[in-house]
């Protein structure tokens, strides 16, 4: 397996699961993980290189270290680096704070989630917390701001880690409240469900995922030479539909149809969905969008 | 750039499908309630028989056309689902049960014991489907101008109710001083102007270049088209209150007749690129409904100019004509012909969307007898032609005669309607296959 500084350190676990004892011996800051708590919610968000910073060793160290165990390993660093700087902004400052150090609870062996997360939901608006921690708490840091908080942090003198979180507090602007847009409450965001649930849209889950950036490239260029074109434009409905419809039926093993169309074609996709076919789209310009439909994989 | 996609936007068809069917029968009771009451349209325009057919036609029929075909339609203009089909289901039936209960209200011209509650029922219907599809348009994913039009027509429909449920619940509580004929035309302007108007043409902006098959529209023309149309309609409706001076009238009459010819230009522009050049019976009901919008325009200027004095027998025909150029010259007009555009299609998708590629598919216009689509035509101009001849010669019979010609429109109609509901793909597939099987042998 190839890795480089961006590779997952979940991704190098699941590869060689030895890589464990092998990180845990870089640097003493790493033997944390060897508590399968902690390593379970660190391991699948930490990257090599925000693990290197985590344990305060140079990337280039880590990456030597698993190239040992067998990784072909990628030097090249991504420029990610970013200065600190170290100016708290106006709305952290002047606040209640409330303070959590979190390195006795892992010198103790325990996972400090527990209590973090309960600090952070009893947080009021005006308060700020500060978790005090020997290294840079990423995956906190992406938790709570899941949970609707922001943060800031700095590095204290000996070296710890001191990150500020308060919630999120916007005030609703003018259309926001005429409309009754959604507007993001100032409090912990206790689960994923309250947003589902609130939307109560009686459809299933769709079965084709939400189409990403390039992925229409991406199935154009894996079709490449292997598609069949048609142009249904100027055509009066439904026979856009029919003819997409009886072309796909005929459509040669491992074969996909490029379609130009004047829109999405709403009524078409439960079909393609019932005959087993997916399908990319990228809009060229109003009243102008191309169309991949292929063959799923499933 | 690549967009977001959803498979499952359209609408289940048990969701569409009874809006269609209670509409064809609306269409039969407006044709036989006309010929019954003939002579009411010889009576003062608030009758409570007219105010009954009027009902009819905007409500069972012209209205549950509405909700069918935005149903249908949300996923192509909003590019979402509809927020929820359950509501949409619970709302047609409440829907129906008000519009029947309303419509008897009015008659039997029991204004102060039913009305309230009838006008109240109607108006948590109309509630339920504007709330359905405001929620819909938080959740779009298009919000351009087109699916401005059809927020801003769910508006003021919403306002149109309102105040229809107030002049109402006044008929029994008398919490304000009003004269109800004057509640009636403001009424009249939101609903009429408001939503049908703003409906129609955020639904034809969709529609009319999807069938004409026209591309690079000039949208521009619908921006000041929207702005003007409602600008004209908010001034119209509040000088009617606040300051009802003529001239002051006549401006906002102005700026909403600018809005219409802004967007008879960008149906116009569509007209000139289309790629389908002859028109079959849909399109050209589509069109002339279009040319006949230009009666209203007319007959409401008069109306404005003319002098002052309530209860004159001229202004009273005019107003009555305006009312009904307004509801069959352009809304049933535009209304039968769109129904011969997109129920085939929805009736085709439900049955031969599974079994396209795999058998030959008939077209959707194969599913009615396009014979009769024509024969009805022809026979609702003869409607429209004598109609206002009957009116101005006041001749009673001439009425009739127009009446009997509307009655056999909804008969031919209903005829079309049911034979698409009962078509069967299966019995079609088969006798296309086997004539397949003898051109082979």
């Amino acid at each position: 397996m190839k890795i480089n500084a961006t590779t997952k350190i979940s991704k190098i676990l699941k590869e060689n699961p030895q890589a464990i004892d092998v990180i845990a011996g870089i640097n003493h800051n790493f033997r944390k993980l060897q508590n399968p708590i902690l390593r379970r919610s660190l391991a699948t968000r930490v990257s090599v290189a925000d693990a290197a910073k985590i344990g305060k060793v140079p990337v280039e160290d880590f990456l030597k270290a698993l190239e040992k165990i067998g990784f072909e390993v990628d030097y090249h660093i991504p420029d990610t680096d970013k200065k600190n700087i170290y100016i708290m902004p106006p709305d952290f400052s002047n606040r209640e704070i409330v303070k959590l150090d979190v390195r006795p609870i892992i010198a103790q062996g325990k996972d400090p989630f527990g209590y973090i997360n309960k600090a952070a939901k009893n947080l009021k608006p005006e308060q700020i917390l500060l978790i005090i921690n020997d290294f840079e708490p990423i995956p906190l840091i992406d938790y709570l701001i899941s949970k609707n908080f922001v943060h800031w942090m700095k590095q204290d003198d000996e070296g710890n880690y001191l990150t500020y979180f308060k919630l999120n507090c916007k005030k609703p602007g003018f259309w926001q409240r005429l409309f009754g847009k959604k507007e993001v409450p100032c409090r912990f965001h206790s689960l994923d469900k309250e947003v589902s649930s609130s939307k109560q849209n009686e459809k299933a889950p769709v079965s084709v995922p939400h189409q990403k950036e390039g992925d229409f490239e991406k199935i154009e260029k894996q079709y490449d030479g292997k598609m069949k074109q048609i142009d249904v434009r100027d055509l009066e409905m439904p026979m856009p539909m029919q003819r997409i419809l009886e072309s796909i039926e005929q459509l040669p093993e491992g074969y996909a149809l490029f379609v130009h169309h004047k829109r999405i074609p709403q009524f078409l996709l439960p079909e393609l969905k019932k005959r087993n076919y997916s399908y990319v789209a990228k809009e060229i310009e109003p009243d102008y969008t191309y169309l991949i439909v292929y063959k799923s994989n499933s | 750039m690549a967009k977001n996609l959803h498979t499952d936007n359209a609408p289940d068809i048990s969701t569409v499908k009874p809006h269609f069917l209670f509409a064809a029968i609306g269409f039969l009771v407006l044709g036989i309630l006309m010929v019954v009451s003939a002579s009411g349209f010889f009576q003062a325009y608030y009758n409570h028989r007219l105010l009954a057919i009027t009902h009819t036609a905007v409500l069972g029929w012209l209205m549950m056309l509405i909700f069918g075909s935005l149903y249908q339609l949300i996923p192509v203009i909003f590019d979402t689902a509809l927020y929820s089909e359950r509501l949409a289901k619970f709302t047609f039936w409440f829907t129906a049960a008000s519009i029947i209960f309303l419509v008897y209200t009015f008659w039997i011209g029991d204004y102060v014991r039913l009305l309230p509650y009838a006008a109240t029922f109607m108006y948590l219907s109309l509630f339920f489907f504007v709330f359905n599809i405001m929620m819909s348009y938080k959740n779009a994913r298009i919000k351009n101008i087109k699916a401005s039009f059809i927020l801003s027509a769910v508006f003021w429909l919403l306002m149109a109710e309102t105040e229809g449920l107030l002049t109402a619940l006044n008929f029994k509580f008398n919490f304000y001083n009003a004269i109800h004929v004057a509640h009636l035309h403001t009424h009249a302007i939101m609903g009429l102007v408001g939503f049908f108007v703003m409906m129609i043409f955020g639904v034809g902006t969709t529609l009319i270049p999807m069938f004409l098959i026209s591309h690079r529209l000039n949208e521009k023309l619908l921006n000041k088209s929207f702005y003007l149309l409602n600008t004209g309609i908010a001034g119209l409706v509040l000088s009617k209150y606040l300051y009802p001076n003529r001239f002051v009238i006549l401006v906002f009459w102005s700026i909403i007749i600018a809005g219409v010819i802004y967007y008879l230009l960008y149906i116009n522009d569509s007209y000139k690129k289309r790629m389908k050049k002859t028109l079959d019976v849909g399109m050209k009901y589509t069109m002339l409904s279009l040319v006949f919008l230009g009666l209203p325009v007319l007959l409401s200027l008069i109306l404005i100019l003319l002098p002052k004095s309530n209860g004159s027998r001229y202004a009273e025909i005019i107003m009555l004509l305006y009312g009904l150029s307004m509801i069959f010259g352009f809304f049933t007009t535009i209304a039968l012909g769109q129904t011969y555009k997109t129920l085939p299609f929805i009736i085709w998708l439900e049955k031969y969307q599974k079994l396209v590629g795999k058998y030959h598919t008939p077209l959707p216009r194969e599913l009615y007898s396009e014979k009769v689509a024509g024969v009805q035509f022809y026979l609702y101009m003869l409607f429209l032609l004598f109609t206002p001849i009957a009116l101005i010669l006041q001749n009673q019979n001439l009425m009739l005669i127009a009446t009997v010609l509307f009655l056999i429109v909804s008969v031919l109609y209903n005829y079309n309607v049911w034979k698409m509901f009962f078509h069967d793909s299966e019995q079609y597939i088969n006798k296309r296959e086997k004539e397949i099987l003898k051109d082979h042998n």
